[in-house]
């Protein structure tokens, strides 16, 4: 709670210009540890400037993404009896990580062609095929292929938009929850905080956030990817030895 | 509480994993099976990544077997030769294995080929298991088995590169050993099992080895061709969970024990027929997740080179 009263009178000492965002997160690094399962981080700010509290503050939204990685799309399709999945079509540009939150919806308050520029919602997400085989290259291919991506990422709870999230408080000051999963990717994160009046970006910041995995976590992954060998012969001493530690424990 | 697996990058109750660790430790000091069969699909239906599953229930059967060989290696029942020509035959088995593994899982088959394999063996051991309990349940002796037998030591008897077994007290050519071997090597490998369900019937009817020294030497080869597995599936692939093995083995070692001591107790047939239905069961859901129109009409994954 002083947390909280800190930043909220650091934000209001904030100097008074044209329209400004100011910004901070209770926490800038998300740990992953042994007991792990899912974060919360709020995401507070106010917005100060020409016409500050008394006129209406506009419209916010606010995007977090994660850390890029390629990734493979595959249609299923019957083979037979049973499902298969098909030929891969190989994106590039898709964040693992996309919550977007906004104070209204985004048809209301911004053209398409803006979110297309800022990619704002996962449906402009600026994705990309890599080395796609000439009967994949239809305009269409990428738009289905961005439509399983968010479909399939939604699914793990990884993409996420969420209208009415941010709330405006008084004066100006606004905040927004945002839940990380338990399978939250690992990463370099950014946040990106819109203003908009009348269908306008008037001003905009964006933050850093970092999400790590600390601890044994890390080490055990460190090793698992660097060392394989010997991570793999740990398990296997671990389980040799567990195994004779089980016969000796129960041995009659 | 939940705790977070390092490798499979997601969260699991600690509590639920010791217990289907027990449940199925349980049923294989039981019935004397490895578990693996029955464990492997569990932690896919819990939602483990297929991939991680199998690489990490195969550190898990190490572990099982080990306790399980100490009774059987101080009763002298283990014939260290022809477990040694089953792991030599199982080394090469394994290397194939994890191979066609790797080459399926960059293509994005892997989980498809994990669920065929499963619906194929599960499909036949549990059919198998359900017809041999239910005939010794009622006392209905087959007389068709005998004949089979004699055909296989015709062919076997005819190859050559023949060793002598002391402790079998058999005289047979390497080849079928091996060859045996490899299979259950590219089985271990594949799906992250021991394979004594195969193994064990093998070394009787095939091999003609006495059945007091077969589960003892199972168990022994097992050991060595788990564990080279455990290793290769952490080099190229990166799908062995220290954190999942441990919880796992803790709850089927302990598990073990009491299955042991209550199969002692219990009338083994109709048990049988549980656990046939059980497998069953089991492949039938694979089967059902193999033909059931997907709720998602694509599969997104990680692209590799």
């Amino acid at each position: 709670m002083m947390f909280r009263l800190a930043v909220w009178i650091f934000l209001l000492a904030a100097p008074v210009h044209a329209d400004e965002i100011s910004v901070a997160l209770t926490e800038q690094q998300i740990s992953i540890d042994e007991g792990f399962s899912g974060a919360r981080i709020i995401l507070y700010g106010v917005v100060s400037g020409a016409g500050g509290a008394e006129r209406a503050p506009g419209d916010l939204v606010v995007i977090v993404r994660g850390p890029e990685e390629d990734l493979a799309v595959r249609e299923k399709r019957r083979t037979g009896p049973i499902w298969t999945a098909g030929e891969p079509v190989r994106v590039a540009g898709a964040p693992g990580f996309y919550f977007l939150g906004a104070t209204r919806a985004l048809n209301d308050i911004l053209s398409p062609d803006e979110r297309t520029e800022r990619q704002i919602g996962a449906g402009h997400l600026s994705v990309s095929l890599i080395d796609a085989a000439a009967g994949q290259r239809s305009p269409d291919t990428l738009e289905i292929a961005r439509a399983a991506i968010v479909e399939a990422m939604s699914d793990r709870a990884l993409y996420r938009e969420d209208i009415g999230a941010v709330s405006f408080l008084d004066g100006g000051l606004f905040q927004v929850a945002i839940d990380f999963p338990a399978n939250t990717p690992v990463g370099p994160y950014r946040s990106e905080i819109y203003l908009l009046r009348a269908g306008e970006i008037v001003a905009w910041r964006t933050a850093p956030l970092y999400v790590e995995k600390v601890g044994l976590e890390r080490m055990l992954y460190d090793l698992a990817h660097q060392r394989p060998l010997t991570y793999g012969l740990l398990c296997v001493a671990m389980s040799l030895f567990a195994g004779w530690l089980a016969s000796v424990l129960f041995r009659r | 509480m939940q705790i977070y697996l390092p490798i499979a990058e997601l969260s699991v109750n600690p509590l639920i994993v010791l217990m289907m660790g027990g449940a199925v430790g349980f049923l294989s000091g039981m019935f004397g099976v490895g578990g693996g069969f029955l464990m492997t699909p569990l932690l896919i239906f819990y939602g483990i990544p297929p991939a991680v599953a199998v690489g990490t229930e195969a550190s898990q059967i190490v572990a099982s077997s080990v306790s399980g060989v100490l009774g059987h290696w101080r009763r002298k029942a283990v014939d260290i030769k022809m477990g040694l020509t089953l792991v030599a035959g199982g080394a090469a088995g394994s290397f194939i294995g994890v191979l066609i593994f790797q080459r399926l899982r960059e293509m994005g088959q892997v989980d498809l080929m994990i669920s065929l394999a499963y619906v194929l063996f599960l499909g036949v051991v549990g059919g198998l298991m359900l017809v041999e309990s239910i005939r010794a349940a009622t006392k209905d002796k087959d007389a068709g088995g005998r004949r089979r037998k004699r055909g296989h030591r015709g062919i076997i008897a005819a190859l050559p590169f023949k060793v002598r077994y002391h402790r079998s007290q058999i005289y047979i050519s390497v080849l079928p050993p091996l060859a045996l071997g490899f299979c259950v090597g590219a089985l271990a490998a594949i799906m992250g099992v021991g394979g004594g369900f195969i193994m064990v019937p093998a070394m009787i009817y095939l091999l003609h080895m006495p059945t007091n020294v077969v589960i003892g030497t199972s168990l022994f080869q097992i050991i060595f061709v788990t564990a080279l597995v455990t290793v290769l599936h952490a080099v190229a692939n990166q799908t062995v969970d220290i954190v999942l093995a441990m919880l796992l083995l803790i709850g089927g070692v302990v598990g073990a024990q009491y299955g042991v001591r209550a199969g002692a107790h219990l009338r083994s047939e109709y048990l049988r027929i549980l656990l046939a239905l059980l497998v069953l069961a089991v492949c039938g859901r694979l089967a059902y997740d193999l033909v059931a129109t997907p709720s998602v009409p694509f599969t997104v994954t990680e692209a590799f080179e």
